[in-house]
């Protein structure tokens, strides 16, 4: 009798509901392992897009007006205080060397994307800031010149520190991208270090972190990968050159290849309008607009581009920007438009060998970057 | 059939927690999307008829019980 009454015992109450949370932790952690941790490689149908247009040539920048020697060594620290530099540098658009296309549109948000109104006032803050300026280093190639600085606006808790790469390409094919351990796959994953190196890269970039997520738009050296839209924008180069943002429900994939897409990223958001102004609205959730180490993308002209890495998280160094005082920075580097790549851990640039900002916790590995080639043989 | 009444509500509760916390990351940051990942849409239909069945039980016991 006592036995059976044993066996008929139940656990209190308390009890069930403490192994049911626990039953939720461990499913969670199984969910995460397959889902987000244990490496897949995607046999997807690639197929070619786009060719480099050989006919379309950018003129580099003369010897003289780049910084520093044509060496890819690192120049001596330079430091220079500027006020207003980015307003001297906005940019002269030349729109008679642009193709046609049509430009973002915004605010087209639905139940589906997430609008958040940008802040005119960081932005200007940042535009109106002098910008302490030191020189990294320089690096050309028969196809490009890359100079390498650290800069930094405003001053303590605030003090924004960022690295600015300033690409001229004599050709967009000359904008590259690399997949970790040449690997077209979910959580393949490699540290951007290792990628630059392993495709002897000058200057890199972390990207948009493609393998994380299972949509969105995939186009690298003129080969698609994934044309599944999701809700965040998509940063297209052309052939020609050209860089556009555009929003999910604006983007037209058939026309987007007819024109000759050679890269296509799809994080974003879109952070400038296409002359140079601030976004109204940002295609993202306001936890995503805080401070935080953040890697983007700008467009100043065809064959003229800007990438930056803001580090953050660190106050006295670098707080990290919002993606407003993102916006700024690349304004204020002439660019017209810019869109946000994978930030966080993810955020690295580097350079002739090295990495050039202090990743927060020490970085992450991930799945791609952006880069411009060293000279082969170099 | 009694072992099965008695796990199911479990799987439930286990499920439910899990898409709860999905829903949230989601917000937080959609970029994730962890709601909509092929492994949650099947997680999301063994919740479906985990629900169902737990459900049925639940109701056939309590006209039992009300009998």
């Amino acid at each position: 009798m006592e036995d059976a009454a044993k066996k008929h015992k139940m656990l209190p109450f308390w009890a069930l509901i403490i192994i049911d949370a626990l039953g939720i932790c461990a499913g969670l952690g199984v969910y995460l392992l397959f889902d987000y941790v244990m490496p897949h490689r995607l046999d997807v149908k690639t197929e070619v897009v786009a060719e480099v247009d050989s006919d379309k040539s950018f003129e580099l920048p003369s010897d003289s007006s780049a910084a520093g020697d044509a060496d890819s060594e690192a120049e001596p620290a330079e430091s220079i205080s500027e006020h207003d530099l980015g307003r001297a540098k906005r940019p002269s658009l030349r729109g008679d060397s642009e193709p046609e296309r049509e430009d973002g549109k915004r605010n087209l948000s639905n139940q589906y994307t997430y609008n958040v109104d940008s802040d005119e006032d960081e932005f200007e803050r940042i535009l109106d800031a002098s910008t302490s300026i030191e020189l990294l280093g320089h690096g050309r190639t028969d196809n490009a010149d890359v100079s390498v600085y650290k800069k930094s606006v405003l001053d303590g808790d605030e003090k924004i520190t960022y690295f600015i790469a300033d690409v001229y390409v004599s050709n967009a094919g000359d904008i590259l991208t690399a997949f970790a351990e040449d690997t077209y796959g979910k959580n393949i994953k490699d540290t951007v270090y290792n990628m630059a190196e392993e495709n002897n890269a000058l200057f890199a970039v972390n990207g948009d972190y493609y393998g994380n997520a299972e949509n969105g738009i995939v186009i690298r050296n003129g080969v698609k990968y994934r044309d599944t839209i999701n809700d965040a924008d998509v940063l297209v180069l052309y052939t020609d050159g050209v860089m556009r943002a555009y929003h999910p429900e604006e983007f037209d994939m058939d026309k987007v290849l007819e024109q000759g897409a050679w890269q296509a990223w799809n994080f974003g958001p879109s952070l400038l309008d296409g002359k140079g102004g601030l976004n109204p609205t940002f295609n993202t959730t306001s936890y995503l607009n805080s401070k935080n180490p953040r890697s983007a993308a700008g467009y100043v002209e065809p064959g003229h581009y800007v990438f930056t890495t803001v580090d953050g998280r660190d106050r006295g160094y670098s707080s990290g920007a919002t993606l407003s005082e993102l916006a700024a920075i690349l304004a204020k580097e002439g660019c017209v438009y810019a869109y946000n790549l994978d930030g966080g851990k993810s955020a690295m640039m580097y350079f002739d060998g090295r990495i050039l900002n202090l990743p927060d916790g020490g970085g992450r590995d991930m799945s791609d970057i952006i880069y411009v080639e060293k000279q082969e043989g170099e | 059939m009694k072992k099965l009444s008695r796990i199911l509500p479990h799987i439930t509760i286990i499920l439910a927690g899990m898409f709860i916390v999905f829903w949230i990351l989601d917000i937080l940051n959609p970029t994730m999307n962890f709601v909509n990942r092929r492994l949650s849409n099947k997680l999301l239909l063994i919740f479906c008829i985990s629900a169902i069945i737990s459900s049925v039980i639940a109701v056939y016991y309590e006209r039992k019980n009300r009998k």
